[in-house]
């Protein structure tokens, strides 16, 4: 049979099922000799029994043997084999199977013949009849200690040393001897048959052919073998009868040399074969020496980028405390950058560019400097004012960086008025303390980024710490020395504590040392108002005016005359880039500008002039084209110059910014609604929304979702209008809740909303437009919070709000355009 | 409709297409090449890692597909795959290396997490122990480590 032209010759002996070659001889039996006439060779299978050695008998083979009866993993229960140029086949068989097997050799076309043995395992007890065994090839690393019989002499060919090596162990002593103990036997090729006799093959049964030449090619010293030499050495294959007692080294040697010579699964094979009758001791031995090879450095043997995601798996503690590792570990957890980036993000720690004042790499494109490293470019700040505001509503910070870059780019041609670049200093403070995403930084690559000088665990340490400290109430505190009045609101950033007294007088102070820095001047009345922006400090008052100061320089710039009382609040708003509904994205509002609440009834917006700071030069070319686009209006009442010396070097790119209200030279201090009816008389465009706002008034208000919403997107803003409450007006319990209404949204963004904060139901609303809301504003505007909240949030067409909040009872809800 | 795939050892596996496709390397291949008998070869994985993937892959055969960083970072690993991930760390280190070469992301997140639950509140030491890392730390280096790292503990 067999000599195909196939280049491989497979042999297998199977018993559940036909073989997979074309050549399979059916009327083979696994005890057939070898023979050459046909060149297939179907050894006899191997029998193996269950250690015999126990001393508790078969019934406690579990206590002394706990793997006696592991099932052989399925990967090695057909186990196949190539070698130059023959497949074996290796499948594990049941007992009661045995006369069925199948062998099919399929030579090369130099007619070789390939011995192939068969293996059978008994697990079941040994019957006495194993007596004369061959080990075949079993392996063991640990020594025998009782010598075993030299079955065949190293010369006698890798095959004899295959085929002979064994001993039928004197079970015992050693934990260890029981390794080579003959629980598994190999008969001969001749005495096969006879094993198959024996009646006592329980199940399962592994019959297992083996090439000889791949036998000869990794023996140490392979003797060079030619087919014909091959198929000589399998006929020579003969019983031996080994004496037990008559062990020597040799047949360790054998043993081993003889699983060196195994390929690598039968090996395994054997190696479970072993591990059955290895008794406790000597697994735990063998689990200690083996567990440590097995143990693997995953962070400095796996790639980089792969340890990275191990490590962004952990806790910042435990990586803290991996870094005592090694040096490697170490290093590759102090100097990735991204990962202690991600450890910020996850920690919601809101880093503000100032931190990284040292580190301009590691600040965002739009950060970036470019013509001056030295100095940020404020173009490019007030840019990414607008595009980190533009970020803000996606919740996650991964969602919104994937979304910057188109976003950004429109907000950056939609910024080139010029109006804004005037304003470009106060975006500039004002962005340098706005939190941003720390994992878009402009030069990295990205997470594979490592850098050893980077500052983020640094960074992490210290927000950490701070933020521990106030949950543990370690804070150390620093007292402003005042003069005795009423502190009646304050504002401060890293730089400088500014508060607003009783008294008329305005305080700067060092916030790192607590001095006064400065005291402003000019007010005839308690200062009960103020906020700044930049260099810029608006500050309301008694005496009816708002003042517009620069701070550095300690001068009043300008004084707003308008209110007929008390101002008792006010806000400033800067531009925000915002999606229309169309997708189309506006800066609004187009300046920024103030918004005031006053004991008057009344609210008023007005342009914020712009301040420049010391050593800030706009570009004239804005100054210009501002300065056509809103001709100055100076000499209106409501921007009166302040009367200091200084006040008149007032560069002209600030004259550009007056009073909004100043386009309404008629809307004085008395104003009330039937004063902005006749306002809005004069504008047909004006009288169209009052109507369609009076005209949705029933529609009822659905307003927690959306005040969710708010919240949501609008944190830092919201957080100032619950301080602003708390601090000014103490009469108020808890923050009122900020109610809206979609409903009205829709149908015109003009439109305010009163509500009592109890009663949602009971809303009323008036209409405002322009500078002066008056109307129904019922009484005292205490705080005031303005907001410019997208459509996309409101539900508006237009996308302004603004928030004020009246006597504690009540909370007044704007819409402005 | 099934795969053929080629382990480094020329171990031959036949698996349906969708198991297949769990891996996107496979997945692409077989977008690349179309509807082909022959075996795909993965020169990186052996078959006793490949009988492992594979294995995984049909298990989660149904599981959805999440591209949501935060969603995979954060869910914990289920039973079976705790099982699924008791080897030796031989094995888990050639299993992590397949998935990623395979591109099988929700495979190389269990074994990253397996693997990061090991670190998880250990100690140096026990680290060093868990990993068999030898310490090339100097004690005064150690101790200046551990000194730098104090923040980090509970006080």
């Amino acid at each position: 049979m067999g000599s195909g032209p196939s280049p491989k010759s497979v042999a297998s002996i199977q018993l559940s099922s036909p073989s997979p070659s074309p050549l399979a001889t059916p009327q083979q039996t696994t005890g057939c000799a070898t023979s050459t006439m046909d060149n297939t060779y179907y050894p006899p299978p191997l029998v193996f029994h269950p250690p015999r050695n126990n001393p508790h008998g078969h019934l406690h083979m579990h206590s002394v043997y706990p793997l006696v009866d592991i099932p052989t993993p399925p990967e090695l229960k057909r186990i196949s084999n190539t070698s130059d140029n023959c497949i074996t086949v290796l499948e594990e068989t049941c007992p009661n199977q045995v006369n069925q097997l199948r062998a099919n050799v399929h030579p090369p076309a130099s007619s070789i013949t390939l011995a192939r043995m068969s293996l059978c395992i008994e697990p079941s007890p040994l019957p006495e009849q194993v007596q004369q065994q061959q080990l075949p090839v079993l392996s063991s690393s640990s020594c025998v200690p009782t010598p075993a019989p030299r079955t065949s002499t190293p010369s006698d060919s890798a095959f004899d040393d295959f085929s002979m090596s064994s001993d039928p162990a004197p079970a015992v002593d050693s934990p260890n001897s029981a390794l080579p103990s003959p629980v598994s036997d190999v008969d001969d090729w001749a005495s096969q048959q006879q094993q198959q006799d024996e009646p006592l093959l329980p199940p399962p049964a592994l019959a297992i052919p083996l090439d000889p030449r791949s036998l000869h090619v990794s023996t140490p010293h392979p003797l060079p073998i030619t087919p014909t030499t091959a198929t000589h050495s399998s006929d020579r294959m003969v019983v031996d009868t080994i004496d037990t007692k008559k062990k020597t080294t040799d047949g360790m040697l054998t043993l081993l040399d003889t699983y060196d010579a195994l390929p690598s699964n039968i090996q395994d094979y054997m190696m479970l074969q072993l591990l059955r009758r290895t008794p406790m001791s000597s697994l735990r031995f063998a689990s200690d020496m083996i567990m440590q090879v097995l143990k693997t450095d995953f962070i400095s043997k796996l790639p980089r980028r792969l340890a990275q995601q191990i490590l962004l798996y952990l806790d910042v503690r435990s990586l803290c405390r991996a870094t005592a590792v090694s040096r490697y570990w170490r290093q590759v957890i102090d100097q990735d950058s991204w990962l202690w980036r991600v450890k910020i993000c996850e920690a919601d720690f809101a880093i503000s560019p100032h931190e990284l004042l040292d580190y301009p790499a590691y600040l965002p494109p739009q950060l970036q400097p470019q013509q001056h490293p030295a100095s940020f470019s404020s173009r490019q700040l007030s840019q990414h004012l607008h595009s980190l505001q533009q970020q803000q509503p996606p919740a996650t910070p991964n969602t919104a960086s994937s979304e910057v870059p188109s976003s950004s780019s429109s907000v950056c041609s939609e910024i080139r008025s010029p109006l804004l670049s005037s304003m470009d200093e106060m975006v500039q403070d004002g962005v340098m303390t706005e939190p941003f995403n720390l994992l878009q930084s402009a030069s990295d690559v990205g997470p594979s980024y490592y850098d050893p000088q980077h500052p983020f665990k640094h960074i992490y340490k210290r927000h950490y710490l701070i933020q521990y400290n106030w949950r543990h109430n370690r804070a150390q505190r620093t007292q402003v020395q005042g003069h005795g009045e009423v502190v009646t609101c304050l504002q401060f950033d890293d730089d400088k504590i500014i508060t607003g007294f009783d008294d008329n007088c305005i305080n700067i102070y060092d916030i790192k040392t607590g001095q006064l820095r400065r005291k402003l001047l000019g007010h005839e009345g308690g200062v009960w108002a103020l906020q700044y922006v930049g260099n810029t400090l608006v500050t309301g008052s008694t005496d009816r005016t708002l003042r517009i100061w620069d701070i550095e320089r300690g001068i009043c710039r300008y004084v707003f005359c308008g209110h007929s009382s008390t101002v008792r609040c006010l806000h400033i708003v800067m531009p925000t880039p915002v999606t229309l509904p169309s997708g189309e994205v506006v800066i609004q509002p187009d300046q920024p500008k103030i918004i005031s609440g006053s004991r008057d009834h009344t609210l008023r917006v007005w342009h914020l002039p712009y301040l420049p700071a010391k050593g800030y030069a706009p570009p004239s070319s804005t100054s210009s084209a501002s300065s056509a686009a809103f001709p100055s209006h100076s000499s209106l009442p409501h921007h009166r110059r302040s009367s200091s010396a200084h006040s008149i070097s007032v560069k002209p790119s600030a004259s550009a910014a007056q009073p909004l209200s100043s386009s309404y030279p008629h809307h004085t201090s008395s104003h009330h609604h039937h004063h902005a009816t006749t306002s809005v008389s004069d504008d047909p465009q004006l009288m169209d929304d009052y109507q369609a706002a009076t005209s949705s008034a029933t529609t009822t208000p659905s307003s927690r979702h959306i005040t969710q919403r708010f919240r949501k997107n609008t944190t830092t803003t919201l957080s100032l209008y619950i301080c602003s409450v708390v601090t000014q007006n103490p009469c108020a319990r808890s923050p009122p809740m900020v109610i809206y209404s979609p409903a009205v949204a829709m149908t015109t963004p003009s439109v305010c909303g009163i509500w009592k904060p109890a009663t949602v139901s009971t809303a009323s609303r008036v209409i405002l437009k322009r500078s002066i809301l008056s109307s129904s504003i019922p009484k005292t505007t205490i705080a005031l919070v303005a907001a410019w909240i997208p459509p996309s949030v409101s539900g508006a067409l237009k996308p302004a709000v603004v928030y004020t909040f009246c006597v504690a009872t009540q909370v007044l809800w704007v819409y402005l355009d | 409709m099934s795969v053929r795939l080629l382990s480094s050892d020329s171990e031959d596996f036949t698996v349906a297409k969708e198991v297949a496709e769990r891996s996107m390397l496979i997945k692409n291949m077989l977008e690349d090449v179309g509807d082909n008998d022959n075996p795909i070869p993965l020169p990186n994985v052996t078959a006793k890692i490949l009988r492992k993937v594979i294995e995984w892959c049909e298990h989660h055969l149904g599981d959805p597909v999440t591209n949501d960083e935060n969603e995979r970072r954060n869910t914990e690993i289920d039973e079976w795959d705790q099982k699924f991930m008791e080897v030796d760390q031989e094995t888990l280190f050639d299993i992590i290396l397949a998935a990623n070469y395979l591109d099988i992301k929700p495979l190389l997140d269990v074994g990253c997490k397996t693997v990061a639950n090991m670190i998880k509140g250990k100690t140096a030491e026990e680290i060093r122990k868990i990993f068999n890392i030898v310490n090339d730390l100097t004690p005064e280096e150690e101790a200046q480590i551990r000194k730098e790292n104090e923040w980090a503990e509970d006080r």
